[in-house]
């Protein structure tokens, strides 16, 4: 990145960067502790990938994603934690 | 033990067919009471197709004593004997030793650190060891005891886990099967899929060293989200990260055999 290009986000308000930052620290501190969120950017979007416990956490990170990314392109995968019985075990050697 | 007891007792315990442990595992099920039974259906089922449940830490959310109370319930009352160690979230209320008495009090939970447990399954000694682990790093790119206190501290917590682990272990030399379980990766092959600069908060090679010099048969770990399953040991032993999003089912499930004939 250079002095010419700000990068996402950068008009007008914090540059995309302490944004995705600022988003982690207020997830890991908030209801669901959550640590685990994986933003990455790509050209002039932001990507945000994560696997949520419940329906109510994925609306709540999803509606943190959208307020602190506010005016970026944003892509999120934001999947349900499947609680199902594997139908089958590994056998370990 | 003779091999004529050992061969009653096969017939005489629950759902084992010839010298094999059904070890089902799951980490970070981050539970809290707006949660509560979303596994519960799932563990009801384990009686059919494992002996055994380990809890790779990161039980709770936030580690405080009401979260504490879901995963008890979550685990209460199960057909298989439960065996955890707390995750970095279960000590974030600062009351690690409270999170574990309600595990044990309300869940029948056997909570490890620096301890172990044996549970016979079909004639054999099935041994666990546990402790959460903590983080350090990976031979050849960790941190040291050198330098600032605050650095010394983190390391020096890092060694003395590994350590606990390490006499865990020793405990079960007499076993049938021995299983290190942790919160934190005793290697990187587990987290891959993780960003590299964040490795040396998620494990620690201290802790593979203390699981290959204990001989364990299979490592078992959490914490690492976003890492892949499968990987080893330097010492060849299998460690699997069961993390709840990594495993995407409410368990894992691993059959082990014995090498050979052993007892506690
Ligand atoms: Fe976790
Ligand atoms: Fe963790």
């Amino acid at each position: 990145m250079n002095t010419a290009d700000p990068g996402p986000g950068a008009a007008g308000s914090r540059p995309a960067e302490y944004r995705a930052a600022r988003l982690q620290e207020r997830l890991a501190a908030g209801p669901y502790a959550e640590l685990a969120l994986r933003i990455e950017f790509r050209g002039d979007a932001v990507l945000v990938r994560a696997v949520a416990g419940s329906p109510a956490c994925r609306s709540y990170l999803l509606d943190a994603v959208a307020e602190e990314f506010t005016g970026l392109r944003v892509h999120t995968d934001i999947a349900l934690a499947d609680t199902g019985v594997p139908d089958h075990p590994e056998a370990v050697q | 033990m003779t091999g004529g007891a050992a061969a009653d007792r096969a017939v005489a315990d629950r759902g084992v067919s010839g010298r094999t442990a059904r070890i089902a595992a799951i980490g970070d099920i981050h539970l809290a009471p707006d949660a509560a039974g979303r596994y519960r259906p799932a563990f009801q089922r384990l009686g059919g197709v494992a002996d055994l449940l380990l809890l790779a830490g990161d039980l709770t959310r936030h580690g405080t004593v009401a979260e504490a109370r879901t995963v008890a319930a979550e685990v209460a009352g199960l057909d298989v004997p439960v065996i955890a160690v707390l995750g970095n979230h279960d000590h974030h209320d600062g009351c690690p030793d409270q999170v574990a008495d309600v595990l044990r009090e309300e869940g029948a939970v056997t909570v490890l650190e620096g301890s172990s447990a044996v549970v016979p399954v079909g004639g054999m000694q099935v041994g666990v060891a546990g402790t959460k682990g903590f983080g350090g790093g990976f031979a050849g790119r960790c941190g040291s005891e050198f330098g600032e206190d605050e650095m010394k501290a983190f390391v020096r917590y890092s060694r003395s886990l590994a350590d606990g682990l390490r006499t865990a272990l020793a405990e079960l030399a007499g076993c049938d099967l021995r299983i290190a379980l942790t919160h934190f990766s005793p290697v990187p092959d587990t987290l891959a899929g993780e960003p590299l600069e964040i490795y040396p908060f998620l494990g620690s090679y201290l802790l593979a060293e203390a699981v290959d010099e204990g001989r364990a048969d299979l490592a078992v770990h959490g914490h690492a989200h976003a890492g892949t399953e499968h990987g080893l040991t330097a010492g060849g032993v299998p460690v699997r990260n069961v993390a709840q999003p990594v495993v995407r089912h409410a368990f894992a499930l691993y059959e082990l055999h014995p090498a050979e004939a052993a007892g506690c």
